[in-house]
């Protein structure tokens, strides 16, 4: 806990750097023999905020789901091309894609926390990965995660009832306590706000510009607005191509292609 | 879109008074079907129910005679050595057969005496005997005995006999004065009947029970649901999470379906060559019984265990499969517990299933007659489903009404497991 604390501290201090966090090189993704995804390449720094954006079925979630390998877990799916992070390969040879998922966390679209208690949702994660040591210290980790999703007042006088008892906007922020609670260095997020209403969108909206202190964060959304909103980079995606990508005002303002200012103006989609 | 708009589309839906009303009277009709099928099972369940009832209610309940029995030490003890072994070697039939001539102090011809005993069960001689040799302080006292009647005569007080003199009834009218008389003095009643719970299986009706038969039910179960329960999980998890999919797994899904409708006796075939021809166990026990039983049992539980696991759903796994857990602690974390109560209530109703069988048992040797309560699993036991086909074989009318009677006690056990099986359910039904 205090090795996180310092790490945490660390990274804090260390707000945007321009370091390269991840790159991808020729990603492409193969449903059996159908391509849905081609020839990727992307940079994403750390401490940014990166959004995806396109149209349905461009392959915004084939492309997140590459950079924790749960692709590997769909029967039939092939992924192509490499993904470094910091540096190393993570479809390399030596990467164990479990270990990778602890690296890499993951926020789903519709909020999926387990049907356990508010505090095992958030201790899952740790548990497995033994990360604390005694119970004094698993209570520091659920504390600093929940506070960190901005659930911790309303959440800490039920933590032991549980989390499918919470509204929507509090199981999506419980799963993203769930997910920073294990620490991780990037964190992925599908459309996490397209099951919840104006103000529980507001609420993560702001926690993830607050998140972006501590981790490399890349969202996928339908919104234009949310995506002006909390990212720095925007990525388009159309038919399995990575259009064009850059920094966010840019691409909202003045897009080289032109199916990226049609979409953006609603004239795709 | 404004100039061609298809016929159909201008025209409209078709909103005419007869379609709405042919539409209400198919689902009236439909409803009517279904209420039909409802009755008429409705009505087979109760004739059922009913004739089984109606028919083995007096069973639980059996005619005893007071008997007072002169407890002469000179007969039963006459060194006075109180000494157990001693005891139990005493006349108990002559003390018994004293007591019951002394019933009629007029005397009773020597050719009707035959006809009195005949009133009293073979069996009162060892109630007596096991009192006094647990008793021996009451040698030399007369003790009142409620002793059974002998079957016929309990079938004569329940009213399926008829007394007469034709030479054919089983009681005849010297028999039946001897009991109305017994009657009139008050020394018959009706109580209800500890044996049929308490003793095993017996060639005489009132000395029958079904003890045996539920201990052997249970331990035949037990080892059934041993077996079952841990192989039935775990090929289930294998086949619904890890298995690889292709044509030796797909063999292998299609092979467990067939299993599952495969006819029982055949499965008792198997255990008749596999269990006892080559691996020499033993008999009629209800160690092999359980085997058998969890075979015939292990396709039901893997196919309701795998659909357990199907109906766990996918984002329970991605989330913990997000959080870096293996495979392995997903399905076991979350996935398993999720779907324990899906697979328990498979498993139950597999082991009800495995509770009603006969065929199978049958063919390894579990249909001798077994006069003792197992009390290992090699022992030689029955099992209640057999114990009914037993005694709806024999052809004493006692044994029609205590057929009835076993048939309750399986249906109540039956009814209890599936109990669980919906409060199980209810318990955990669907939280996510
Ligand atoms: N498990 C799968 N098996 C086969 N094809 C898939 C699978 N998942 C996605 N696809 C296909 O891959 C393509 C990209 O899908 P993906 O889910 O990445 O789209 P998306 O951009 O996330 O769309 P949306 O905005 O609607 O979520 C689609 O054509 C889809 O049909
Ligand atoms: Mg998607």
């Amino acid at each position: 806990m205090a090795e996180i604390n310092v790490a945490l501290s660390a990274r804090d201090s260390s707000a945007p750097t321009g370091k390269i966090k991840l790159s991808a090189r020729n990603v492409g993704v193969f449903y059996g023999a159908a391509n849905a995804l081609r020839d990727v390449n992307m940079d994403f720094e750390e401490h940014q905020v990166i959004s995806l954006i396109g149209p349905s079925g461009c392959g915004k979630s084939t492309f997140l789901r590459c950079i924790n390998r749960m692709n590997d877990t769909i029967p039939g799916c092939r992924v192509v091309g490499s993904i470094n992070m910091d540096g190393t390969n993570i479809y390399g040879p030596d990467i164990d894609p479990v270990e990778l998922r602890a690296r890499v966390g993951m926020v789903f679209q519709k909020p999926n926390p387990f049907p356990k208690s508010i505090y095992d949702n958030v201790a899952y994660g740790p548990r497995i990965h033994g990360m604390a040591a005694g119970k004094a210290e698993l209570d520091e980790v659920v504390e600093w995660a929940l506070r960190s999703a901005g659930l911790w007042e309303e959440a800490k006088d039920r933590l032991q009832q549980p989390g499918t008892g919470l509204s929507g906007g509090q199981q999506q922020r419980l799963c993203i306590a769930r997910a920073i609670a294990v620490h991780p260095e990037v964190i992925l997020m599908d459309e996490p706000c397209s099951a919840l209403d104006p103000i529980a969108t507001a609420k993560i909206e702001e926690l993830i510009d607050e998140l972006r202190r501590s981790f490399t964060i890349i969202i996928v959304t339908h919104s234009m607005q949310q995506a002006a909103r909390v990212s720095q980079k925007t990525a388009f995606f159309h038919m399995g191509n990575l259009v064009e990508e850059g920094p966010t005002d840019v691409i909202f303002t003045k897009p080289h292609d032109p199916r990226t200012g049609a979409y953006i103006t609603g004239r795709i989609g | 879109m404004n100039s061609a708009l298809p016929a159909a589309v201008a025209k409209g839906p078709d909103l005419s008074k007869a379609r709405i009303k042919r539409r209400y009277a198919t689902e009236a009709r439909f409803r009517l079907y279904g209420l039909g099928a409802i009755t008429f099972a409705i009505v087979f369940l109760v004739i059922l129910l009913g004739t089984i009832i109606s028919n083995g209610y007096s069973a639980f309940v059996a005619t005893t005679i007071a008997l007072d029995v002169n407890l002469d030490k000179a007969a039963i003890d006459p060194d006075g050595t109180k000494n157990p072994e001693t005891i139990a070697q005493a006349d108990f039939r002559g003390v018994v057969r004293t007591s019951i001539r002394s019933l009629f102090p007029e005397g009773t011809e020597r050719s009707q005496e035959r006809v009195l005993f005949g009133i009293f069960s073979e069996g009162a001689q060892y109630d007596v005997q096991k009192r006094v040799v647990n008793n021996p302080q009451l040698i030399g006292t007369t003790q009142r005995f409620w002793v059974k009647a002998a079957p016929d005569i309990d079938m004569l007080r329940k009213g399926y006999l008829v007394a007469a003199d034709d030479g054919t009834a089983r009681v005849n009218l010297t028999q039946e004065g001897f009991y109305k008389r017994l009657e009139k003095d008050g020394r018959v009643r009706t109580e209800f009947n500890t044996t049929f719970f308490t003793a095993a299986d017996s060639r005489e009706p009132e000395q029958a029970g079904v003890l045996g038969a539920m201990v052997g039910t249970f331990m035949t179960l037990g080892v059934c649901l041993l077996l079952v329960l841990p192989i039935g999980i775990a090929a289930a998890i294998y086949l619904e999470e890890f298995a690889p999919k292709n044509r030796w797994t797909d063999l292998i899904e299609v092979n467990i379906n067939n299993l599952a409708a495969v006819p029982s006796i055949v499965f008792g075939l198997l255990g008749l060559a596999v269990l006892l021809n080559w691996f020499g166990m033993p008999r009629s026990a209800p160690l092999a019984g359980g085997v058998v039983l969890a075979l015939l049992v292990l396709p039901t539980i893997i196919i309701a265990g795998r659909s357990a696991l199907k109906a766990v759903p996918p984002s329970i796994r991605e989330a913990a499969l997000g959080v870096g857990a293996s495979h392995l602690q997903t399905v076991g974390h979350h996935v398993l517990p999720l779907a324990m109560p899906g697979i328990l209530t498979g498993t139950i109703i597999g082991m009800a299933h495995a509770l009603g069988e006969s065929a199978p048992l049958l063919m390894i040797g579990m249909v001798a007659f077994v006069v003792d309560t197992p009390t290992s699993l090699t022992d030689a036991s029955t099992v209640l489903p057999v114990q009914i086909f037993l005694w709806a074989d024999a052809p004493e009318r006692a044994f029609v009404e205590r057929t009835s009677a076993a048939i309750m006690v399986l249906l109540v056990f039956l009814i209890l497991m599936n109990l669980v099986a919906i409060l199980l359910r209810r318990k955990f039904e669907r939280r996510w």
